[in-house]
């Protein structure tokens, strides 16, 4: 294999694995519209990180994945590893699985003040 | 009668009046998060079943959410097995110091080491 060929399949890699996960990641600015159009703001706070009340979670700067499998959950509801919330259910079901994805895109790029300590 | 009637509205109240005495000890969580910092107090750490994602961060969460949550597993509204079998094995007085001790944790304070 020449250098050149080479060089070009580790482009051709590269580009893939990024095109995948741009994909997988969400898109920020439509998680945005998603949480001001369904007021997530209301009880979790205009900065996701000061709740209306403190049984409500902060979320911002949260992990993406984390917070799609919460959505996901409150989506399942009483089925296989859901998450039961009469408030939740009625936040979550309008959302596709796409809007999961935008809103925990979002959410996580919120400045936060959470750590991960022993 | 009197004495019945007293009786009565002594049981009612007591419930209330128990419950609201617990209040979270972040002292006393130290020996009570074994179980959670394998998972949580790891950075990066990935739960595998059923699902593959990046376990929540729980540090600086406020108290009362987290209590609210490990209620909702001991209590089944949450269905994620390896937090309902967590949760089940919590007291009350546990939750609230476990609440407590991860809510007052800080990046500028990286207190409460376990050990």
């Amino acid at each position: 294999m020449t250098a050149i060929r080479f060089k070009a399949l580790i482009a051709a890699f590269v580009c893939g694995t990024l095109s995948v996960s741009a994909h997988a990641a969400g898109n920020v600015a439509a998680g945005k519209a998603l949480a001001d159009k369904y007021s997530c703001f209301t009880c979790h706070g205009k900065d996701y990180n000061t709740p209306l009340d403190p049984s409500y979670p902060k979320l911002a700067g949260q992990h993406r994945d984390y917070l799609e499998h919460a959505l996901t959950a409150y989506k399942r509801g009483d089925g296989p590893n859901g998450r039961n919330n009469p408030i939740m259910a009625g936040q979550v079901a309008p959302l596709s699985k796409q809007d999961v994805k935008d809103l925990a895109a979002y959410l996580h790029s919120l400045p936060g003040n959470m750590v991960v300590h022993r | 009668m009197k004495k019945i009637t007293a009786l009565l509205v002594f049981a009612s109240i007591t419930p209330i009046g128990m419950s609201a005495e617990i209040v979270g000890n972040p002292q006393a969580a130290k020996a009570k998060i074994e179980m959670c910092i394998g998972c949580h107090g790891i950075p990066g750490y990935k739960a595998t079943f059923p699902e593959v994602y990046q376990v929540p961060m729980i540090g600086g969460q406020t108290a009362k959410y987290i209590e609210s949550a490990l209620n909702a597993y001991k209590k089944g509204d949450r269905k994620h097995p390896s937090m309902r079998g967590i949760a089940a094995s919590l007291s009350d007085q546990d939750i609230a110091d476990v609440a407590a001790f991860y809510a007052q944790q800080t990046n500028a304070k990286p207190a409460g080491s376990a050990k």
